[in-house]
């Protein structure tokens, strides 16, 4: 200490150390190899500088650029031997091996990887359900037509008649009482007069097939008895194709079937 | 590079490239205090990345400089996770730390460590006659006494030549020595 004054260069160190505390981010490699290479000028160059006469960390960086890869060994450190790199490179081969196995190898199954998702416009729900909706009103619109078309295609019993004077009919008779049976639009009426029939809790109708002791082709279990005396019955078209067949009315007491008609009748070929 | 550019065997080429600049990286983490098992692997990751970026590298830059930097990040990197280690502990032994008789210890370069050294006089002084200096006097002053580098070191940092640092450091002792003569001793840098 000169005559007891303090040395400089403790308090130099001491104020550069506050200095270098106070240091922002430290500039990128690529500033400090655009430095070396004299591509840094005007404030930029400046602001370096003063960073690097503060951070130790900074300029040896550069001082390592400056003379890299000729990098000194330094006293106490071990360069690594032939044998390490060789070591080294066996590593990095397994490495690279591994590196290129995953690359090649697929996401195993069962994992499925999310869909890039766009964002989806606000319509989009809208439109969506007035699709569903439409769908559904059309399936349940085919749903009706079908079914009504399963109705309109098989006999129905208990239809009403108009009094209608249709050409092409027929008054057949039968071993008891008459039936006049008419044709429209492909369509074939019966209309039994049961007149003359005894009365029964229930009465079912059967078509059978051939003029003598055919099968029966079809049975309408809920035929009723009109207030004027008359059953009738309604064949979509095509329902039987051409040739003889009957139809047999019963009467229903407690399960029991009474023959109460029997009326044979030919469907012409058309 | 040329070879590598040309389309000759890229693994042998690759190989060529590891075993001539595996020492340098090797080094370059060593230098910085890495232990020799971290020095190894922080090499090998340095030149998967060298790998990785091979076939995207054009010639404009040199492969050594393009080497450096990949180094360097790799290194700052490095050092910015440690330091969130380092932190994430720090916050999990808070508690414990300020139980310690004397709590946790001051952080080098803080404003009390200058004060420890200087009076409150000297230190406001120390600061002007410094801030005064012209800038290249300045940083040359810092990297000698601060970083205790070599005239060349600081020429080489600086880009001028050594002799322009040494008539930089004459001029700021002389500079220096007039304004602090009254609280320091002659600098000595």
């Amino acid at each position: 200490m000169e005559n007891g004054k303090p040395p400089l260069e403790p308090a130099l160190r001491a104020l550069t150390a506050q200095a270098e505390g106070q240091l922002g981010e430290h500039p990128s490699p690529e500033t400090l190899v655009a430095y070396h290479e004299d591509r840094l000028v005007g404030e930029e160059r400046e602001r370096l500088r003063d960073h690097l006469a503060l951070c130790a960390d900074c300029a040896q960086l550069l001082l390592d650029l400056a003379v890299f890869p000729e990098v000194e060994v330094l006293a106490g450190l071990r360069s690594p031997t032939e044998g390490d790199v060789d070591e080294a490179w066996q590593a990095m081969q397994a490495r690279l091996g591994r590196e290129k196995r995953a690359v090649a190898t697929p996401a195993p199954a069962g994992v499925v990887r999310p869909p890039r998702s766009r964002p989806r416009p606000a319509y989009v729900p809208w439109a969506l359900a007035a699709s569903w909706l439409l769908v559904a009103g059309l399936g349940l619109w085919v749903f009706e037509l079908r079914r009504e078309y399963a109705r309109l295609a098989e006999p129905a019993v208990n239809v009403a008649v108009a009094e209608l004077s249709v050409e092409g009919e027929q008054v057949r008779g039968g071993e008891r009482g008459s039936v006049r049976v008419s044709s429209i639009a492909g369509r074939t009426l019966f209309d039994a007069d049961a007149a003359g029939l005894p009365r029964h809790s229930g009465y079912e109708v059967e078509i059978l097939s051939g003029p003598g002791t055919g099968h029966a082709l079809w049975t309408g279990r809920e035929l009723k008895r009109s207030r004027d005396d008359h059953f009738t019955l309604d064949l979509p078209p095509g329902f039987l194709s051409a040739g003889p067949y009957r139809l047999r009315l019963f009467g229903v007491d407690d399960g029991h079937r009474e023959k109460l008609a029997d009326y044979p009748f030919e469907i012409e070929a058309p | 590079m040329a070879a590598w550019q040309a389309g000759g065997d890229r693994e042998e080429i690759f190989q060529r490239i590891f075993r001539a600049y595996y020492r340098p990286v090797h080094r370059f983490f060593a230098h910085r205090g890495f232990s020799p098992d971290q020095c190894q692997d922080l090499a090998q990751e340095a030149f998967l990345k060298v790998h990785r970026g091979l076939p995207a590298f054009r010639c404009e830059a040199r492969f050594e400089t393009w080497l450096f930097q990949i180094t360097a990040n790799l290194y700052r990197n490095t050092l910015r996770s440690q330091s969130t280690l380092k932190r994430e502990a720090q916050e999990v032994s808070l508690d414990e730390l300020v139980e310690e008789p004397g709590g946790p210890a001051a952080p080098a370069g803080d404003a009390g460590a200058l004060d420890r050294v200087l009076s409150e006089e000297g230190t406001e002084v120390l600061r002007h006659a410094m801030a005064n200096l012209p800038s290249q006097m300045r940083r040359c002053v810092e990297l000698r006494v601060h970083q205790d580098l070599r005239y060349k070191e600081i020429a080489e940092l600086m880009q001028v030549s050594i002799d322009t640092v040494k008539a930089h450091l004459y001029q700021a002792r002389q500079q220096l020595k007039g304004k602090l003569s009254g609280y320091f001793a002659d600098p000595e840098f």
